[in-house]
């Protein structure tokens, strides 16, 4: 038997005995560069490359023992917990859509059904192997850019933004969700550009914009605000793990002494549009014009109660007069009609899925496994704070959803995407460091040594 | 003198901690050092090594990365976490102790010892 077929057969009777596939190729490398390693040594005190080969395979201990041994630890972490409080979340959001939509009067197309969509998106993307993401990381910020420039240029204006429209109602959503998945985009921008120091931070400040530009045109001020913290806490994350080859240091006052900057020049220059801004959107200032929804929650959540039914404020008929009350406002319905008790479970369970997902996110072995994980947990917390804002009484920024809790079909499924990537992450994330992906086979294809071009063609 | 492997077995981790605490290493590495350092009274299996390492790192004791190493090959480097190397000291309290008390016994006992 040739040398490396050797090797090569005693790899794979090492991993045969491994069930989980994913773990082989990291477990391969390992073993296959210590034989050669052992093999050499045992050239160099004299060996021929046959009896080195055998002894050093020999020394490695019987395959099917080693192998039996790698299978007890390697088992991919099934994310129990994450996905418990997942089905908590779509469980609240399932009760909260049949109740909201069977007590107040009005047509709608809110199906069941669409949860368990969401809920084979979500499983799908679990176990879709998320280093592809790594792999296609360019590829995929084009994409998301071009979709986005398409979607702003051939889409509609309905109430002063932008929607997307495909076929029935149902189907449209307003173009500022985008600025769900954009923050994931820009990630794995910044995965693509390792190593390049000065050059990648410019261009990591470059492929920034184009969103937030679409994001100020939509216009969606709430998207914008996050995605453009969310990409500022990834590329801060980049920095301190020296993902441009720059020290941490210097690296983080490159980022963050323009931003700062950039953030105090823009409140300077529109300190009265921002102040305008705060005391139309808090209705416990100003109860006509903007503030008038804010106002109208204010009301409500005055008349409400900690557990049961609140009374209605005397000016008002009816709860269904507040508007958007199945979608923007849902949760100010259900603290009326369940009690502020609601509000505090659902804040718990985001909180919980929250710190989980943060914490998760930033021990991950590779950065491309915090570089995906983390912008999508930070979407997720952005997206209920700005939500939870609004629904008592605090609209400073325009509507986003509460994942898998309000209603819209859309970005339940945007949402199911980004957490089933998540959770694939947390799932498989320990076998991967960021060089698996790229290893080389140990004899490569071609060589040139001493003027001569070597084509091996048994590796 | 050869020395009896389930002796051995019961410190593999203790001594693969030890030599982490001095600096970074990949498989090969540890195991030539180890054989070196005890004058081939460890010299331990790598099929033996590499369950420990993993088990090791999946319990976060050790953290793991990949370096180009000059022959195209790729190294899997080991780093003890400071996890590690607490557990790294309660082990080697836990063995001084117990060899303390094995020497005691196999040179007649505390109290022979006291008299």
């Amino acid at each position: 038997m040739q040398e490396p077929e050797t090797i090569k057969k005693y790899v794979d009777d090492v991993c045969q005995q491994i069930r989980w596939r994913k773990v082989h190729p990291v477990v391969t490398s390992e073993i296959e560069n210590h034989i050669y390693d052992q093999r050499d040594a045992y050239i160099a005190s004299g060996s021929d490359i046959k009896t080195a080969t055998d002894n050093a395979v020999l020394q490695m201990g019987d395959a099917v023992v080693v192998g039996r041994e790698l299978d007890k630890t390697h088992k991919p972490q099934c994310q129990w917990t994450m996905l418990s409080l997942t089905a908590v979340l779509m469980g609240i959001g399932l009760l909260m859509n049949l109740f909201i939509f069977s007590s107040v009067d009005r047509y709608s197309n809110f199906h069941p059904v669409f949860f368990i969509v969401a809920i084979a998106i979500m499983f799908a993307c679990y176990y879709i192997d998320f280093t592809v993401l790594g792999k296609y990381a360019m590829h995929i910020y084009i994409f998301v850019l071009i979709l986005s420039m398409l979607s702003f240029l051939f889409t509609t204006r309905h109430n002063g933004a932008h929607w997307i429209a495909i076929g029935p109602l149902a189907f449209a959503f307003p173009l500022s969700y985008l600025s769900l998945i954009f923050p994931l985009a820009y990630a794995l921008l910044i995965y693509t550009l390792r190593s390049k120091g000065l050059q990648g931070i410019l261009l990591c400040g470059v492929g920034y914009l184009p969103f937030a530009i679409i994001l100020l045109l939509i216009p969606s001020l709430s998207g914008f605000i996050l995605y453009t913290f969310t990409s500022l806490i990834v590329l801060c994350f980049a920095m301190y793990k020296q993902w441009f080859g720059i020290d941490k240091k210097l690296g983080l006052t490159i980022v963050l002494v323009p931003t700062f900057l950039c953030i105090a020049f823009f409140i300077i220059t529109n300190i009265s549009n921002i102040a305008r801004v705060i005391y139309n959107g808090n209705g416990f200032v100003i109860s006509n014009g903007n503030g008038f929804v804010s106002s109208l929650i204010r009301d409500l959540l005055s008349q409400s109660v900690f557990i049961g039914k609140g009374t209605l404020p005397e000016h008002m008929e009816n709860i269904s007069l507040l508007p958007e009350i199945t979608t923007d406002y849902s949760l100010v319905y259900i603290i009326h009609e369940v009690g502020f008790i609601a509000l505090f479970a659902i804040i718990c369970v985001v909180l919980l899925f929250a710190v989980s997902g943060v914490y998760k996110a930033l021990k991950q072995k590779s950065v491309l496994g915090t570089l995906v994980s983390l912008p999508i947990i930070l979407t997720f917390i952005f997206q209920s704070a700005f939500y939870i804002l609004n629904n008592t009484g605090y609209s400073l920024v325009s509507y986003l959803p509460l994942p898998f809790i309000s209603y819209g079909n859309t970005s339940l499924f945007i949402n199911a995407a980004l957490i089933g990537f998540m959770l694939s992450v947390f799932r498989t994330g320990k076998i991967y460091t960021d060089r698996t992906t790229s290893t080389k086979s140990l004899n490569p294809f071609i060589t040139y040594t001493d003027g001569k071009v070597i084509i091996t063609l048994k590796r | 003198m050869s020395i009896d492997k389930s002796l051995i077995t019961g410190s593999t981790t203790t001594l693969i901690l030890k030599l982490l605490e001095e600096k970074n290493m990949y498989g090969y590495e540890m195991i030539d050092t180890l054989s070196k350092k005890s004058d081939h009274t460890f010299d331990l299996k790598a099929g033996t090594l590499y369950p420990i390492l993993h088990g090791l790192e999946k319990n976060a004791l050790v953290e793991s990365y990949e370096e180009k190493a000059g022959n195209e090959r790729t190294r899997k480097y080991y780093h003890i976490t400071p996890k590690g190397k607490k557990m790294l000291q309660e082990k080697q309290a836990q063995w001084i102790e117990y060899s303390n008390a094995v020497n005691k016994v196999l040179s007649g006992g505390a109290t022979y010892a006291r008299a």
